[in-house]
């Protein structure tokens, strides 16, 4: 089958002074070997929370409180930190959102991809500066034998995401977690990364999970979707399929308020409203309050997830089923 | 139409080394002058018209920002002057500027810090109202704000709440109350959805644009992103390294970008499932660093274009056609 | 359990009610070194302000001692009193009394002291970090100059000019406790001008003082907090020491360190109560201080939401 990753019913709770916060509330997925997921919501629906728990960086006051987390046949729910520092860095890692505090600022950078290389190869000292200057020559950075010796404040947001991409593939790790890579980069540096990291991916056939709010970003990057509200799953799908003809009303509403080049609407198409406070969340369906399409029984019963056609999962009572997205 | 605000060859600069330690360093075995100095913004000009929405696009290091603290006059310009409402507030001194300070406001980026987080949220916005009009009551501007913060949508029972206790778009909305206070002519809108996450976005600029009509605003846009400014703005001036590169109305940018750097902003913007205004470009380098400033075209080192006269000459902006500038040897 | 939490988010009206929903509250609660602390630190204060009522009697008035009571052990020691639970110095004055009499002047000097040196140096801090420029280097080579002294010499150093006397102590941690507040708001307030609000303010048009005063001043204070608090220690031991040099207050009137000082000529040749109990008071105060101060940093060191 090839399937590299499986979550099933993953939960993880926070428990703060104002109360429980479900911030992962029974997320499912499924990642093959060299496949892409782009994990798309507005801040706080509980997509970095996935991604920090798949690697299980939860910290107090989280924990994951249920369900399972297949990494390669394996359930990475019951195993010790002990045993996730073998796995950590080596066969699945992570790329952070904010390149100006993701590298250590006092260590060079030969220092950290030494780091990571030391960890997890059997490379001796020269093997490994030469692994990391032909590393960061494959993410794009000219002058490698020179630039590996700066220090992170010496180089660009551009480049240090780059550097950081460079580490986190050092060790070819089947899969790559990616939270919000390019929020924090310009719009030209933004395409240039996403462009190198697609061709990283594509070459070493890695798996990617790329953790973004914007849907356009994941259009142009992933094989599947996976929308995300409050803590659940909204939709998932194809790309295809979930740009073309989605058919939840939010994933709906998030593709009519990009602003598109083309089109001359006067006013953009919002959601309206704004995201619920997660300590007192709707009854019944989280996103009935700001849906157009609401009926009685949204504001009273959860939904069950719905499976439309192959591999298309919708999370709603009335899903959209007219096909077409293009208004 | 009377020019609102106009901006004639704005310059400004930071001078990094400005005590004596830091200007003269040991270098050989000498003592030497060596001045660090960041050439934000490099001789700009444009106008707005009474109603208009200007959308000052750029990526950062283009001075966009520099130019709408300086145009607020948060900062004196290096060179060249900023005429506002037929008057000249160039080197205007506190207290001259003070009166004129109600007509131009501005709208910041960071909904979490341009909030102050001792303030309630109704005295964030009576402040300005109290400042400015001495004769108003405490009950009477205490009216005026709740009107305010309601008319941005935040409901008058959360007046007295802090900021922190908002998301980040309703504190942005706030922002825009505090602007709105005293009705001033020109709000100077510093990247103000760029913090948002993008259904956020469309609400704000939403809201931006029926307040424009409804308290006959003028706006001037300071944006990274062209889709942002697509939707709200009239005209367009993109910014590089300092300098604006192109000029537009909006229908002229986006149906004929001419500068090369517009067609890269244009091409590097994710978008989903259309056509492409411009053909994807190869995206080369990255913007040089304003302290050093390049030689000849600022942008000839990115370019595909680039001829070798590029590398030696600046541009001269010339008009293409109607309204529209640019500044390229192309052309 | 989620019911007691259902009062956040809607407007307080109750003072009581918005500590007890507080999430330091609750860190408090949880936090034994800062209960233990705080209770430390009330209680001590509450004995100086009422224990004068209910002592045996005022060593302060010389009515009240008898050399016939000198030199007397602790109650639970041969020789000793209940009268005198603590034992008696060598003037017939109740070390018990003494104590609580002392603790009043010793707690009132370093907090006035605190009060004090905390206005002068915000206000110093304030002005050096908002003005920049030539303002804020000579403030700031002020500091490091004195910095540079030890804090206890250079309060020596004063007293000795000065003479002994509360109001001079006063005045001499003053002089010294006030470099510190005025370093820590300094670098409060460059943070704090840099950040967007203040940039509305300006365009708004506010006045630089109402800027200072009104915005930028209570967003530098959590801090100044905690300074206060170990302050507050740290003063009642530089007082301790100057009295015990001899260099603090009078003689009549005695503080804490002065009662150490007054036991310690004869603290070996057998009447160890006379110091050991004033200074193990002092102990007390100052570790109850310290633990406060310590939870309180903690607490309102602003963390990542």
């Amino acid at each position: 089958m090839g399937e590299l990753l499986i979550v099933k019913n993953l939960k993880t709770y926070f428990k703060t002074f104002k109360g429980l916060v479900k911030s992962v509330d029974g997320v499912d997925l499924t990642l093959d070997r060299g496949e892409t997921l782009g994990i798309v919501g507005e801040s706080g629906g509980g997509k970095s929370v996935t991604g920090f728990s798949i690697i299980k960086l939860i910290e107090e006051p989280g924990e994951i409180v249920d369900g399972q987390i297949i990494f390669e046949g394996e359930d990475l729910v019951n195993k010790s930190e002990k045993q996730m520092e073998e796995i950590r860095g080596k066969e699945i890692s992570m790329i952070f959102q904010d390149p100006m505090t993701a590298l250590n600022p006092i260590l060079s950078i030969k220092k950290q991809i030494d780091e990571a290389l030391q960890l997890h190869t059997n490379m001796n000292k020269s093997e490994r500066l030469h692994a990391g200057i032909e590393l960061l020559r494959s993410v794009g950075i000219p002058n490698p034998e020179v630039r590996i010796e700066s220090f992170p404040h010496e180089l660009s947001g551009g480049m240090r995401q780059r550097v950081i991409i460079a580490i986190a593939m050092a060790t070819n790790p089947k899969l790559i977690i990616a939270d919000e890579p390019t929020t924090a980069l310009d719009v030209t540096i933004q395409a240039q990364i996403l462009k190198l990291m697609k061709e990283l991916v594509e070459k070493n056939n890695n798996s990617l999970i790329l953790i973004t709010h914007n849907l356009a970003v994941v259009s142009e990057m992933t094989d599947k979707v996976m929308v995300m509200y409050c803590g659940k799953v909204m939709e998932r799908g194809s790309t295809q399929t979930i740009i073309r003809s989605s058919s939840h009303p939010y994933t709906r509403g998030l593709l009519s308020s990009i602003p598109r080049f083309r089109s001359n609407r006067k006013r953009l198409d919002t959601i309206e409203g704004i995201v619920p406070n997660m300590y007192d969340l709707p009854k019944g369906c989280y996103f009935a309050p700001r849906c157009k399409y609401r009926k009685p029984l949204c504001e009273t019963e959860q939904p069950h997830m719905t499976e439309i056609t192959k591999d298309h999962f919708v999370y709603c009572h009335f899903p959209l089923t007219d096909g077409d997205n293009s208004k | 139409m009377s020019k609102l605000l106009e901006v004639t060859n704005l310059f400004q600069r930071f001078n990094l080394t400005k005590s004596f330690f830091d200007k003269y360093k040991f270098k050989s075995g000498k003592i030497v002058k060596e001045e660090k100095i960041v050439h934000a913004v490099n001789g700009i000009s444009f106008y707005l018209n009474q109603g208009d929405v200007f959308g000052l696009v750029g990526e950062s290091g283009s001075g966009k920002s520099t130019t709408a603290r300086t145009i607020i006059r948060l900062l004196e310009p290096h060179s060249g002057t900023i005429m506002f409402d037929g008057q000249d507030i160039s080197r205007l001194d506190e207290n001259a500027l003070r009166p004129i300070r109600r007509h131009m406001q501005m709208i910041f980026q960071d909904p979490y810090a341009s909030l102050n987080p001792r303030y309630k949220v109704i005295d964030i916005v009576m402040e300005p109202l109290l400042f400015h009009n001495k004769k108003l009551t405490l009950s009477e501007a205490e009216k005026q704000a709740l009107e305010l913060l309601e008319r941005v949508g935040i409901r008058p029972e959360q007046r007295d709440r802090y900021p922190h206790q908002f998301s980040g778009g309703q504190r942005q909305r706030i922002g825009i109350a505090r602007a709105l206070a005293v009705k001033p002519k020109l709000i100077i809108a510093d990247e103000p959805v760029s913090a948002l996450d993008v259904s956020i976005q469309a609400q704000i600029l939403n809201l931006l644009m029926d307040l424009k009509d409804e308290f006959k605003l003028s706006f001037l846009i300071i944006a990274h992103d062209l889709s942002v400014v697509k939707h709200i703005s009239d005209k367009i001036g993109v910014m590089y390294l300092g300098k604006i590169v192109e000029k537009a109305n909006k229908e002229d940018l986006f149906s004929a970008p001419l500068h090369p750097y517009t067609k890269l902003l244009l091409s590097s913007v994710p978008t989903i499932d259309e056509d492409p205004l411009v053909e994807p470009m190869e995206i080369i380098g990255e913007i040089p660093s304003p302290i050093n400033l390049p030689k000849g075209c600022y942008f000839h080192e990115r370019c595909p274009f680039a001829k070798e006269i590029c590398k030696f000459e600046m541009p001269e902006e010339k008009e293409i056609k109607t309204d529209h500038y640019v500044l390229c040897h192309l052309y | 359990m989620k019911s007691e939490y259902k009062t956040l988010g809607t407007s307080q009206n109750s003072l009581i009610k918005k500590i007890r929903s507080s999430e330091i509250f609750y860190n408090y609660k949880h936090n034994l070194p800062g209960i233990i602390g705080s209770v430390i630190f009330v209680v001590t204060i509450l004995i100086a302000i009422i224990g004068p009522f209910f002592t045996p009697q005022n060593p302060y008035n010389l009515v009240d001692i008898s050399l016939s009571n000198s030199y007397l052990p602790p109650a639970w020691v041969e020789g000793g009193t209940i009268r005198f639970l603590l034992g008696t110095d060598g003037q017939g004055r109740d070390i018990l009394s003494a104590i609580i009499y002392g603790s009043r002047l010793s707690l009132f000097i370093s907090i006035t002291a605190m009060i004090l040196s905390c206005t002068f140096g915000i206000l110093a801090g304030l002005i050096a970090g908002y003005y920049g420029g030539k303002i804020e280097s000579i403030l700031m080579r002020i500091t490091d100059i004195q910095l540079s002294f030890p804090a206890t010499l250079l309060a020596i150093f004063i007293m000795t000019v000065f003479g002994r006397g509360v109001d001079k102590v006063i005045v001499a941690l003053v002089l010294v406790g006030w470099v510190r507040y005025a370093r820590t708001v300094r670098g409060e307030v460059l943070r704090e001008k840099t950040r967007e609000y203040v940039d509305a303010s300006k365009t708004i048009g506010l006045f630089d003082r109402a800027i200072m005063f009104k915005h930028i001043l209570p967003n530098t204070l959590t801090p100044v907090v905690v300074l206060s608090t170990i302050q507050v220690g740290t003063f009642i031991l530089t007082e301790a020491t100057l009295s015990f040099l001899g260099v603090g207050v009078e003689i009549t009137k005695p503080s804490l360190g002065l009662l150490v000082k007054n036991g310690f000529d004869v603290m070996f040749s057998g009447c160890w109560w006379i110091s050991v109990f004033p200074g193990l008071y002092i102990m007390i105060i100052v570790f109850g201080i310290n633990l406060l101060g310590d939870f309180l940093r903690d607490e309102l060191n602003p963390k990542l939401k």
